[in-house]
């Protein structure tokens, strides 16, 4: 990540100023969610490009037929349609039901928060917001779980509210192992305080020899 | 929209959407014959003869929406170019009134501060940091890649300290600060 990337993954944060936030409160949750929050930039991108070039080929349809030296830079059947076609014909129909979607999805898309790329933790500091990245928390839990005898590899997934554990043993017995791997995933968990409390979920099976 | 590329990409989305949306409902609604009162009759031409000939009649009518589509060119344009705007300071104020005269810091002698700062950690393995916002009131966007074998609360506590000693070097009690730590991965 260059400095670039991160003044681009920046611009979304304008944490409030001056006022001290209480750690781990509802303040800080919100502090952090602005400032990780998703930038919706591949949807923006798309859809200003698709507006640009169509407004872009419309005014120079209508400039160049003014200035006397027309370009036909517009589908010639755009006109036609309009002439030809009834508001209840199948065509007309479909491209109203596809404005809609397109519509309810671009809605979507603004409103929905979306998802987080990385996990905000408490930081520690009223006038900072701090996140980890989901494959390193992933990797720091799976080594949590590795600690505890017995587990001779653990996968981790992280979602949204909750962390699941797929641990593998190579002892007969694996009674006890989970409530113990779940202790040890949880202890680090804890130290780290994620702001949207994480719960851990932990499942032991035996690994074939 | 610049300044806030996020938000203004969540509006700019909505009103987008919005427009569509009741576009296209309208068209449906009216071919599916719901509110012909109001929508008008569905079997009928979508440009009819009256709307012709009304158009026709309006010497303003196509150099307006000539008008308006190079308007909304340009500012989709403008959009679309805010997308790759980096915001990154070059530079910082350290004397907030203008009137004392102006002392101003390269952003880079800031950032490589506190790149060195975290470097003498054993638990940070690389940082990178940026200045945003404007150059009298600066933000901080800092990446941390920790150590495979650093305890991340006490990596969150020691970027919390580097940060405060920034602070204190830059005279700014309030710099607003997002820190993003990545774990790196473990070496063999």
């Amino acid at each position: 990540m260059t400095a670039e990337d991160l003044a681009v993954a920046d611009e979304t944060s304008p944490v409030r100023t001056g006022r001290p936030r209480e750690p781990g409160g509802l303040a800080e949750r919100r502090a952090a969610a602005r400032a990780f929050r998703p930038r919706r930039a591949l949807p923006a991108i798309v859809v200003s490009a698709l507006l640009a070039a169509a407004t872009g080929l419309i005014a120079a349809y209508l400039i160049s037929k003014y200035v006397g030296h027309q370009v036909h830079v517009l589908p010639k059947g755009l006109f036609q349609a309009g002439h030809e076609f009834h508001w209840d014909d199948p065509r007309p129909l479909v491209a109203s039901g596809v404005a809609c979607a397109l519509g309810l999805l671009l809605i979507g898309l603004a409103l929905l928060p979306g998802r987080f790329r990385v996990v905000p933790v408490a930081s520690q500091d009223p006038h900072s917001v701090a996140a980890m990245t989901r494959a390193g928390l992933r990797r720091y839990l799976a080594d949590a779980a590795t600690t505890v005898d017995g587990i001779a590899s653990a996968k981790v997934k992280v979602r949204r509210r909750r962390v699941r554990v797929y641990a593998a043993s190579s002892l007969r017995d694996t009674e006890g192992l989970a409530a113990q791997v779940e202790n040890a995933v949880t202890e680090r968990l804890d130290v780290l305080s994620p702001l949207r409390p994480l719960r851990v979920r932990v499942s032991v099976r035996k690994r074939r020899d | 929209m610049i300044r806030r590329t996020g938000r203004g990409n969540r509006i700019a989305l909505l009103l987008i959407g919005l427009a569509l949306l009741l576009g296209g409902a309208a068209g449906l609604l009216r071919g599916l014959n719901v509110w012909p009162a109001l929508l008008g009759a569905p079997h009928a031409l979508i440009i009819d003869q009256a709307t012709r000939h009304w158009v026709a009649d309006q010497p303003w009518f196509w150099p307006t929406v000539a008008a308006v589509s190079v308007l909304v060119f340009l500012l989709t344009l403008w959009w679309l170019a805010a997308q790759g705007q980096t915001r990154t300071l070059r530079r910082v104020a350290l004397e907030p009134d203008a009137r004392r005269g102006a002392t101003y810091l390269p952003a880079r002698a800031v950032t490589s501060a506190l790149q060195n700062d975290l470097a003498a950690s054993p638990y940070v393995r690389h940082s990178t940091a940026a200045l945003t916002g404007t150059a009298s009131s600066p933000r901080l966007a800092l990446s941390v890649t920790m150590a495979a074998d650093a305890d991340p609360a006490e990596a969150v506590r020691r970027i919390g300290l580097a940060v405060q000693r920034l602070r204190e070097a830059l005279e700014d009690d309030e710099l607003d600060a997002t820190v993003r730590i990545r774990a790196g991965r473990p070496v063999h």
